[in-house]
């Protein structure tokens, strides 16, 4: 088939699909000829071999009017890039929206060989606009489809400036307080969630329950960047303010939201007229949340912000930054560029201390992420779509680009979705606790099972980002192509980090036929065609039986190309065509501490246990670790969970770390040390325990990390990156302390 | 044995004679869930018939509000009503619960 007739398809498809999505009844008796209509339409008769396990007609979810999309070539998410100026000028605003969602019915009367289905849900959204105001001519998010936030693509050393609006009205999300778990009753008013005693085993409790889901912020998830403050701070808490304009922002963007914070009292030692400014928006958003309860209140809790506000000046007396924020949020945060300390032309005389370049470690350039991160509402959050790409644009994509001019690019965002209003657990088969999974297959920029087209020996590069709460289901965060024309990929970075040439270039010989992609993880990956025309997916690589087709990601369509239209054929195959390591990503060969974690999950008490981090939730006000800013340091993290469901993908802000041992247990006498140069990761999934045969003891599974405690001093997290697990208290509040001092001698 | 689904029941203002609520009945497994999402102008509150008015949804869903879930573990046929306006002819709707498969 012609790469034209293929375009020419795809347009009419388009055009069908707008027009079927709004006219057929859900309940005639033509849907099935309708999808078969589509996928045939598509790309032709090609692409009705692509979904041979859709035998059964699709079917609607809830009653409501609408076709299930599935099989669409894949569109990357809209962009929002930084200027020539070095700054990124967005507007995020959050609001609650009806988006048509596709999935495959897992619960219907076929569900080992789901159909594909569709409802219309109101959803916590975001909506992305360049630029500073909220411009309907300036959107780049998607109205009324589930999709995920823009993609913010920006240089390292760039200024990201996000007007963040938080335009939920908690009317349309009732039931969700902020100060108590969200509640979750049977027929009888019983309560089942967060449950009082003996079911779950240990019932879920403030502050680590489903709560406060209409409370959000954001997380930059990969940026080394200060986690004070305006920037990655996960500590703040922005509440619903529906008459936030993003104007509120502007001013402040211009005096105090990104300067540097390198530290959590910074905030408190600027100059006089920053002080000013700093105590004008603290004022402003005291004032804001006293108003709230007035004009905005709570429906369940009408002098909640009143008693945030009594907060914010509880923490300012002990120099803390506010927690609670009303109106336009000012994120600012700039990845640090790496400059080398410069070479002194001649030994100085007397002997001077080295020069240290102003940053140690620097933002690795690569392929990142944003979501939403308010303990209590993270999974429903990201199951609702608040996440989106983030690209830091560096030295690696411009070799890249070199080595492959004109090379194709895609994002894939993954999501899965549910349908629930909140996250609370329902009681059920399952027992207390149980999460359903109703909602099977993933999404990848909001689209069911999209088709990337390659045309033969086509190299394109693809950055996916695992944005799910919990990964595919039973995922065992593998992933690799399946089918006869699958195409071969050489992974160039994992994590947003890239991969040394070493690591690299031993690809070229013997292609990797799977890549890791826990939650929260990234891989960069070029991916060959075959030479031949044909179709390939890309899956989750799960050993254990799944509904057909809820494992498929994408499917890769491989066309021969009959035009002269060049496209990219080459990918980095000696090292000079490949990235340099950049020196702050050289090994870290010596650490000055050690320390063991122990995250710990004991499912044979039911479902529904208490996940634990050496032993404990996450408790506010208590700090779990402290480190010395600029220490190396080598973490053992060990898992003492069996069972499925708890491969817990460890997570830690700011900072990457290079994993250079591993013990499965199951797998494994002895653990496998890791060669040299090691890979960065930012998210990495724990081996499972195994429970010893003879003594009934767990043997846990653990991974060594070497991490850098550079930079930035203050508080962030570490948590399992299983969401829910996170907000139900598997995280650990982290303390880096500043190395330096006012004291001195005088 | 299948996990646990949630579906959705929508309120929305419906022609005399009909029901407010959509679908209806609305038909689910055992250990299934089910909220409702209020699309009208005006409050209302699913309760159970011969049951208390908050024994469902704590309180009255606002326009375009969400509840929170109800999960039905048993069995059989639940009729229920708007607990806002219970002399309403339209406001009254039926939970079917199957058994398991």
């Amino acid at each position: 088939m012609s790469e034209h007739k293929t375009q020419q398809n795809q347009e009419i498809t388009n055009v069908q699909a707008e027009t079927t999505d709004q006219a057929p009844d859900p309940r005639d008796a033509g849907r099935r000829q309708f999808i078969n209509q589509a996928l045939a339409v598509s790309a032709g008769a090609a692409l009705s071999g692509f979904f041979p396990h859709l035998k059964a007609a699709p079917v609607q979810g809830s009653g409501a009017k609408c076709a299930p999309i599935l099989g669409k070539e894949l569109v990357n998410p809209g962009e929002i890039p930084s200027g020539p100026d070095g700054i990124l000028h967005a507007v995020l605003r959050v609001h609650g929206e009806d988006r048509l969602i596709s999935y495959l019915d897992v619960n219907g009367t076929n569900p080992n060989n789901p159909p594909p289905a569709c409802g219309t849900y109101k959803l916590r959204a975001y909506e992305g606009y360049k630029g500073t105001k909220v411009d309907k001519s300036q959107m780049v998010t998607k109205p009324g489809v589930y999709n995920p936030g823009p993609t913010f693509r920006a240089h390292v050393g760039d200024t990201l400036q996000i007007a963040f609006l938080n335009h939920i009205d908690p009317k349309d999300f009732p039931e969700t307080e902020d100060k108590h778990c969200d509640v979750a009753r049977n027929s009888s008013g019983t309560e089942l969630y967060p449950g009082k005693s003996g079911k779950p085993p240990c019932p879920d409790s403030y502050p680590d329950c489903f709560r406060g889901s209409n409370t959000t912020n954001l997380h930059f998830h990969g940026t080394h960047v200060s986690p004070n403050a305006f920037s990655d701070n996960v500590l703040v808490e922005v509440v619903p303010d529906l008459q936030a304009t993003p104007a509120e922002c502007d001013h402040f963007f211009q005096t105090i939201a990104c300067k540097d914070y390198p530290n959590p009292q910074a905030w408190k030692h600027v100059d006089a007229k920053s002080a000013q400014e700093l105590q004008t928006l603290v004022n402003r958003n005291q004032d804001r949340l006293k108003k709230l309860d007035q004009i905005q209140p709570e429906p369940n809790d009408k002098t909640l912000h009143t008693r945030q506000a009594a907060q914010n000046v509880h923490l300012q007396e002990y120099g803390e930054f506010p927690q609670y924020w009303s109106g336009c949020f000012p994120y600012c945060i700039r990845p640090p560029k790496y400059v080398p300390p410069p070479i002194p032309d001649q030994l100085p005389c007397p002997p001077q201390p080295e020069p240290k370049p102003q940053y140690v470690m620097g933002q690795a350039p690569g392929t990142h992420w944003y979501h939403a991160h308010k303990h209590g509402s993270t999974s429903i959050q990201v199951y609702n779509g608040m996440a989106g790409a983030m690209i830091l644009e560096g030295d690696y994509d411009a070799k890249l680009r070199q080595t492959m001019p004109g090379v194709q690019e895609k994002v894939l965002v993954i999501q899965q979705f549910q349908p629930q209003p909140n996250r609370e657990r329902t009681g059920g088969a399952g027992g207390a606790g149980t999460g359903p999974n109703a909602f099977a297959g993933s999404l990848v920029n909001g689209q069911l099972q999209p088709v990337i087209t390659m045309k033969a020996n086509e190299v394109q590069w693809w950055r996916i980002i695992n944005g799910t709460v919990q990964g595919g289901k039973d995922a065992l965060f593998i992933c690799g192509f399946d089918g006869a024309n699958a195409p071969k990929f050489f992974q160039t970075a994992q994590d947003g980090v890239q991969f040394h040439w070493d690591n690299y270039e031993p690809q070229l010989k013997n292609p990797n036929t799977t890549f890791t992609l826990a939650p929260g993880n990234r891989v960069d990956i070029l991916v060959q065609a075959p030479s031949k025309a044909g179709t390939a997916t890309l899956v989750y690589k799960d050993v254990r039986p799944q509904p057909t087709g809820t494992n498929i990601i994408v499917t890769v369509n491989v066309i021969d190309p009959t035009d002269a239209l060049a496209y990219n054929q080459r990918w980095p195959q000696s090292k000079d065509q490949y990235p340099e390591m950049p020196p702050f990503l050289h090994d870290i060969e010596e650490v000055s501490e050690c320390r063991i974690i122990k995250y710990q999950m004991d499912t044979s008490k039911g479902p529904g246990s208490p996940p634990l981090i050496n032993g404990r939730r996450f408790e506010e006000g208590r700090i779990d670790e402290a480190m010395l800013l600029d220490t190396r340091q080598e973490w053992t993290i060990q898992n003492y969970s069996v069972g499925l469901f708890v491969r817990h993908p460890f997570h830690i802000h700011v900072n990457p770390f290079q994993v250079t041992e591993v013990f499965d247990p199951a797998t494994m006498k002895e653990p496998l040390k890791l060669p040299q140069p090691w890979i960065w990761w930012d998210t990495f999934p724990i081996p499972l325990g195994q429970k010893d045969a003879t003594t009934g003891k767990v043997i846990p599974g653990y991974f060594k990390m070497r991490t850098h405690f550079a930079d930035f001093a203050g508080k962030y997290v570490n948590h399992c990156h299983i969401l829910a697990h996170e907000d139900r208290g598997m995280m650990q509040l982290i303390e880096v302390v500043d190395n330096k001092t006012q004291v001195i001698h005088h | 044995m299948a996990e646990p689904n949630i579906v959705k029941v929508t309120i929305a203002n419906a022609p005399a004679q009909t029901t407010i609520f959509e679908p209806n009945p609305q038909t689910i497994n055992q250990f299934d869930s089910v909220f409702w999402s209020n699309e009208t102008t005006d409050s209302h509150q699913p309760a159970p018939d011969g049951g208390a008015d908050d024994q469902w949804v704590s309180k009255p869903i606002p326009p375009k509000g969400q509840s929170s879930q109800v999960v039905f573990e048993d069995t059989g046929t639940f009729p229920y009503h708007c607990a806002k306006h219970p002399d309403s002819a339209t406001e009254k709707g039926v939970i079917t619960v199957n058994p398991q498969s």
